[in-house]
């Protein structure tokens, strides 16, 4: 299987480039790379912005998810693509997408056949982040209540590890909007031990991951907010 | 002279003229061949310096060497053959040796020309000779080598030699480079590359390499060796440069683990290699797991597949196919486990199975070996969880304790078992005594194999003949259905169950009522202080008009011993109704009695209302706030309900008075009916050869007993003072009992059996029989005389209350219609002296229905509050009345009409209750016609399962409907019988015997399945609801309090933990309303369904969540 071969470089310049790459060379002698490895394969995660029907905006805050992938390429050693996909709960490729993420305003409305499906993908290694972006709560309880009829939304504490890592928020949940002025709450509903649904209410990170044209936040407000959704999808990824 | 010839002479000279010649010519041509060979050799020297020096392109050295080859060309031709073809005749080389030679003085010259144009010119032949001799002597004289130009040859031919060396010395200096210059020289039209400086050797080139294993790509560096190189990596389009450093003239660039092909060079100085190709071969992996597990028979599971992945969790025994789909073709695959044993799968293509038994907990990996013979790497290993069957949990839950055995000799056992495969079966396990082996005894089971079931089963010890003060030791014991490892069992503690006699429960109850009257008169005895002690402070409030801190301090002490006094009177409950359980079990007392007895305990667990607890907080907090107002008031309410409590107290202690007495006689009844059915029992038992030498012993018990029977008797008469006829005639049983002297009767026949005397004593032992079977009916008829009294004297009282309150209704009604027409202008002195007769009767008659109430709980305070409206709408009217206001006094005289009236209604059914209670239709009769039901509902049910599993088995169809005609019939018969019990006793109090409609509708539903010939298993199910709500209908009575501890369990089911931190479940399936909905939603039903289940779920959770919050 080995072979070993002897070749001749093409002809020219080695006169006039010696005593050039003698120098570059020398010039370059210390700023030797770490021993290489073959290339990582092109892989890149993206959030799939989940549409829905009953009438809420699924689409609103464009601005949001590519944002936050940027600030986890930039943060994290996660290779973030620069686009969100989007993607229907009874789309063909939705357990291609680990995490999805569920925003907007007014109503959410899923068919049964959405709601064993939905069941089926969290329940199997998938992730929903939902973020109410004001006036979704009624909605998004009463559709993951009929998605997980056996389960409840329960708020995670401080103390929970998504809280923790790689940014530390040690008061829990930021508070990124004003809303209805009560406290940030995040719920979560749990699937054999593991945290498949991250829902943030009166808090609004998505909004904090817009332009920040947008709302005009303030940039530690986007900070916050980036860094918890950062928080959530390194949970997603890594449980 | 003349003679001399000339021929001769001349061609010597000739000759060595031309001879001359030749030499110069050769000598001019040697020379030209020497600057021809030199110019050639310098042209050579410069070209191949050129060479050497820029690697000519092929037009340079084309243009280079044509020109140098034509220089050189023209040379030879030039300086080589030209003398040849030009060379000089004799004259001129004659003329050039005379003019060599300057003494010769034309001869040479003239000899030639005389000998050429002699004859013509006329000169003489001999002097033409002459001259020629002469000139041929003069030439031969001469040296003509001067005249060769051999010199100029000689230095040419030196420069070519020295050129030539020159040559020689640099090909041996530099001979590569030269010669290769050389060869690229030769042809002149081919382009040649110029060598590198740096050589690259590279190790291993183009490759194959198994996917995941490590590359090493080696270079080796000679030439020209710099100090870093690069690899170059290629997979897709890109080429990636990586640095690498060189040592000693060699590099290396490593990979840990090559998993894809690719493409790579490598570049150092001047050299760069071609690109090499490592193609990566994959090993073979698993890509998809599935296992479909067929689980042991007894956990009753069904086989399923699992494709998530290797992991088997199944309980021990579990057969498993595990099916793996590889990434490529295989030629083989084993499974190898942790304790290096392994497994050859069978192999198809792509595709491997395995059939294993999960008998323990293992680990195994999966190695696989694909069509070339790569073996996969880095195998996953899979753990095998062998889920041991947990041996069945049991738990009874009633009695849970020890008990006493009732009269009806039955212990009814409420058990809950659970198990993880399902309970197969349970039984008791008793002895008699502690020397005895256990015997079993099958508890049966509605389903044999549930995974938990909740079971009643009344065990009836009569068979065991028991006596009173035996024991029976008692256990649960619980099978599982497990069939690999053996069942696994699991057992209750050991309780025991005592037979008590009648005569000691009698004792222990009188003592307990003893002790809780007592108790209860203490506690009026303190509330009445502390009612007299309110008045008091009341009184000296209105006086001094101003809330002192001494009268916040009493009223302190008044509410705490109020307090106090509810506390207590909630321990002469409690005592009471542990008595009355107590009672209940032991068959002491009749139904009635105890009913009476429930009633009484009712109304004492009512005592303290909620209204007094407000009433009480009331106060207090206008105490706290000095509110002096406000402490008026709430002290105002406060006595009210004191008094009320006082009231309730005295009513309650009256009655359990007036049932005490009722009890005892009843009790005593019942004693000496056991009493009379022991003896009879000896009696009957003397003959049996088996058992009679045996017999002394309980005659002798029998005989104590009978002793204390007599004393406790004679205690009961002499206490019955209060009702002397009653006293008399115990006092007169008693005296027959001293003079028949039956305890010592008894006591020879026990003789006489220790004897042997076997006749004597049978005979003895059967009269003494029959007497206590005649005192018994005496006694019974005197307990009967007795209640008879008793409720005659109390239906008079309320006959003579209810005629009373009829006239004061219809003097009303009179007043009322009068009232009519008075005005201001009229007299109202009449008619409201009449309304003052009126409200004085109202009044006497609260009195007498107080007085009433203490003897029967029948008048309800409903009643009294009737009554109470009566009086006030009464004052009201008299009011009215002296005011003038005839149409006002006349409506609220209607009022005051219309509640006499419903008291007076009430009072009826108070009467005809009481009536009832000693009627055919009493309650214990119809417990009696309740159980006898219970009974034919029993072999309905027996002969209903019969007839089914007869028709499972394939019997004749037809008979098979004859038969369920039949039964149909028959529970139709039961129905009816059940619905006219609803019937008879009314609205009032069917509530005690549970829900008696549903019992009837469900009955319906069975009848109807057996006439649609639909029945099966839902008709089995449905018939043994039906004979357990039965059940349940008698014992609804005895079992008070049962409702109440349920519900208490279901609230608790829904306690939630707060948001602080995580819930421990994380809330997943906690709440059993979210799981029954999940489950409702897995049964597959259709998607109308379950939306509609679905609603209805959410709709009781969130009754249940606003209950919470409500709490």
């Amino acid at each position: 299987m080995e072979t070993e071969a002897k070749y001749i470089s093409a002809p020219g310049r080695s006169a006039r480039r010696g005593v050039g790459c003698a120098l570059f060379c020398l010039l370059t002698v210390g700023a030797a790379r770490c021993p290489a490895q073959l290339p990582d394969p092109p892989a890149s995660f993206t959030m799939a912005r989940l549409k829905f029907g009953g009438g809420g905006d699924w689409y609103n805050g464009p601005t949001e998810i590519p944002n936050l992938l940027a600030f986890i390429r930039s943060r994290t050693k996660i290779h973030t693509a620069k686009r969100e996909a989007r993607v229907e709960i009874m789309d063909e490729d939705l357990f291609a997408y680990p995490v999805l993420y569920l925003t907007g305003h007014g109503n959410i409305r899923f068919t049964e056949d959405e709601v064993m499906r939905l069941r089926t993908y969290l329940e199997h290694g998938g992730f929903l982040f939902a973020n109410d972006d004001y006036g979704l709560d009624k909605a998004f309880r009463r559709e993951i209540g009929r998605t997980f009829p056996d389960k409840e939304l329960v708020e995670l504490p401080p103390s929970f590890g998504i809280f923790q890592y790689p940014f530390p928020f040690p008061d829990g949940l930021p508070k990124i909007h004003e809303h209805d002025a009560k406290r940030p709450q995040a719920f979560g509903i749990f699937h054999n031990g593991r945290l498949v649904v991250f829902y943030n209410y009166e808090c609004d990170l998505g909004d904090g991951w817009n332009d920040a044209a947008v709302h005009n936040d303030p940039p530690e407000k986007r900070d916050a907010a980036l860094k918890m959704g950062t928080n959530v999808v390194v949970w997603a990824l890594t449980h | 002279m003349s003679g001399i010839s000339a021929n001769d002479p001349y061609r010597n000279l000739l000759r060595r003229l031309i001879t001359l010649r030749k030499r110069q010519v050769a000598a001019r041509s040697l020379y030209g061949a020497g600057l021809t060979l030199g110019c050639a050799l310098s042209c050579f020297v410069v070209l191949l310096f050129l060479e050497t020096v820029l690697y000519l392109s092929p037009a340079v050295k084309v243009a280079v060497e044509g020109a140098a080859a034509l220089s050189v060309t023209g040379l030879a031709v030039w300086y080589c053959f030209r003398p040849f073809f030009l060379s000089p005749s004799p004259e001129d080389v004659a003329l050039q040796v005379e003019q060599a030679f300057g003494g010769l003085q034309q001869r040479l010259i003239s000899a030639l020309q005389l000998r050429g144009r002699g004859k013509d010119a006329g000169y003489s032949t001999p002097l033409v000779n002459a001259a020629v001799v002469q000139a041929n002597e003069v030439l031969a004289e001469l040296n003509l080598d001067p005249l060769v130009p051999r010199a100029q040859a000689l230095r040419t031919a030196a420069l070519c030699g020295a050129l030539g060396l020159a040559i020689l010395v640099a090909f041996v200096i530099l001979p590569g480079p030269l010669t290769a210059a050389a060869g690229r020289l030769a042809y002149p039209t081919t382009a040649f590359v110029r060598p590198p400086e740096t050589y690259i050797s590279v190790h291993p080139g183009s490759a194959e390499i198994i996917g995941g294993e490590p590359l090493a790509i080696t270079a080796t560096l000679t030439g020209l060796v710099p100090l870093r190189a690069h690899v170059l990596l290629r997979e897709e389009d890109a080429w990636t440069p990586l640095e690498l450093s060189v040592r000693n003239g060699r590099t290396v660039h490593r990979i840990p683990a090559v998993t894809r092909s690719f493409h790579y060079r490598l570049r150092a100085n001047d050299a760069i290699t071609p690109v090499f190709t490592v193609t990566a071969k994959p090993r073979p992996m698993v890509v998809q797991i599935r296992h479909d597990n067929r689980y042991p028979a007894h956990t009753g599971l069904e086989e399923d597949r699992n494709v998530d992945g290797g992991d088997i969790v199944a309980v021990a025994g579990t057969s498993t196919a595990l099916h793996i789909q590889s990434s490529l073709p295989l030629s083989g695959a084993e499974i190898v486990f942790d304790d290096s044993s392994a497994s050859m799968a069978k192999v198809e293509g792509r595709f491997a199975s395995f059939n294993l038994n999960v008998r323990q907990n293992r680990r195994y990996t999966i190695a696989l070996r694909d069509t070339h013979d790569i073996a996969s790497a880095n195998p996953v290993e899979y753990r095998i969880v062998a889920l041991q069957d947990h041996p069945p949990e049991i738990r009874l839950l009633r009695p849970g304790k020890d008990t006493e055995l009732g009269e009806d000799m039955r212990v009814p056992l409420f058990v809950e078992a659970r198990d993880d495969f399902g309970v197969s079966r349970i039984e008791i396990r008793y002895r008699l005594s502690d020397g005895e082996a256990e015997a079993p005894l099958a508890f049966p089971l509605d389903e044999p194999g549930a995974g938990e079931l909740t079971q009643t089963y009344v065990w009836d010890l009569s068979s065991l003949d028991l006596l009173p003060g035996d024991r029976v030791v008692f256990r649960l014991r619980a099978y599982d259905g497990n069939t690999v490892s053996g069942p696994g069992i699991t057992e209750t503690p050991a309780f025991t169950i005592r037979f008590p006699s009648l005569l000691e429960i009698h004792r222990q109850a009188q003592r307990a009522h003893e002790e809780g009257l007592d108790r209860m008169t203490a506690i009026r005895e303190e509330g009445e202080a502390v009612r007299e002690r309110l008045e008091e402070i009341a009184q000296r409030l209105l006086k001094e008009r101003q809330m002192q801190w001494q009268h916040g301090k009493e009223l302190e002490t008044a509410i705490d011993d109020q307090a106090n006094a509810s506390e207590k009177l909630g321990k002469v409950s409690e005592k009471l109704e542990e008595t009355l359980g107590r009672l209940q079990q032991s068959g002491l007392l009749g139904d009635e009695t105890l009913q009476k007895l429930n009633q009484i305990q009712e109304l004492l667990s009512e005592i303290e209302s909620p209204r007094l607890k407000e009433a009480m907080e009331e106060l207090r907090g206008a105490m706290q706030r000095v509110d002096s107002k406000a402490v008026e008031e709430a002290l105002k309410a406060f006595r009210g309900e004191q008094e009320g409590f006082q009231r309730s107290l005295e009513r309650t202690i009256a009655l359990l008075r007036q049932l005490r007495t009722e009890q005892a006689l009843e009790a005593l009844a019942q004693s000496l009916e056991a009493l009379s059915r022991e003896q009879r029992r000896v009696v009957d038992n003397i003959g049996d050869p088996r058992v009679s030498s045996s017999l002394a012993g309980p005659q002798d018990a029998i005989a104590r007993r009978t002793a204390s029977f007599v004393d406790e008797l004679a205690q009961t008469a002499g206490k019955m003072g209060e009702y002397p006829e009653a006293s008399d005639e115990l006092g007169r049983l008693a005296d027959r009992f001293e003079t028949q002297r039956i305890p010592e009767r008894m006591r020879g026949v026990s003789h006489d059996l220790r004897r042997g005397a076997t006749g004597t004593a049978r005979t003895r032992g059967a009269r003494i029989s029959g007497d206590l079977e005649r005192f018994a009916k005496e006694l019974q008829a005197a307990r009967q005389a007795f209640v008879n009294r008793q409720k005659e004297t109390l239906i008079r009282r309320l006959s003579q209350l209810t005629h009373n309150l009829l006239g004061l209704s219809s003097a009303q009604e009179q007043t009322a219609r009068k009232a009519v027409g008075i005005s201001r202008e009229s007299d109202p002195a009449p008619l409201t002296v009449e309304q003052a007769r009126i409200l004085a009767g109202a009044t006497r008659l609260a009195n007498h229905l107080m007085e009433a109430a203490h003897r029967t709980y029948f008048v309800t305070p409903e009643t009294g509050a009737a009554l109470g409206r009566a009086l006030i709408k009464a004052r009201e009217t008299a009011g009215h009345i002296q005011a003038g206001a005839g149409s006002r006094a006349a409506d609220t005289g209607k009022d005051a009409m219309g509640a006499l009236n419903d008291v007076a209604m009430a009072l009826r059914r108070a009467i005809k209750d009481v009536s009832a209670s000693g009627s055919s239709v009493g309650l214990e009769e119809m417990l009696q016609r309740m159980q006898a039901l219970a009974e034919q509902q029993s072999d309905l049910n027996a002969g209903s399962e019969s007839a089914l599993n007869s028709r499972r088995q394939s019997a004749g169809e037809q008979g098979l409907q004859m038969s369920l005609a039949q039964m149909a019939a028959r529970q139709r018969a039961i129905q009816q019988a059940v619905q006219e019990i609803r019937r008879q006793i009314g609205s009032g109090r069917h509530a005690l015997l549970g829900d008696l409609d549903n019992i009837a509708s469900e009955m319906e539903a069975v009848i109807q399945e057996m006439q649609n010939r639909r029945a099966g298993s839902r008709t089995l199910e449905r018939q043994r609801r039906i004979l357990s709500r039965l059940l349940d209908a008698q014992r609804s009575i005895r079992e008070r309090g049962r409702s109440r501890e349920r519900r208490a369990r279901r609230g608790s089911d829904l306690a939630y933990q707060g948001p602080g931190s995580l819930p421990p479940n994380l809330g997943e399936a906690d709440n059993p309303l979210r799981r029954r909905l999940r489950d409702a939603l897995d049964a597959g039903f259709a998607a109308e369904y379950q939306r509609l289940i679905r609603s209805y779920f959410e709709s009781l959770m969130l009754d249940a969540l606003k209950r919470e919050d409500s709490r």
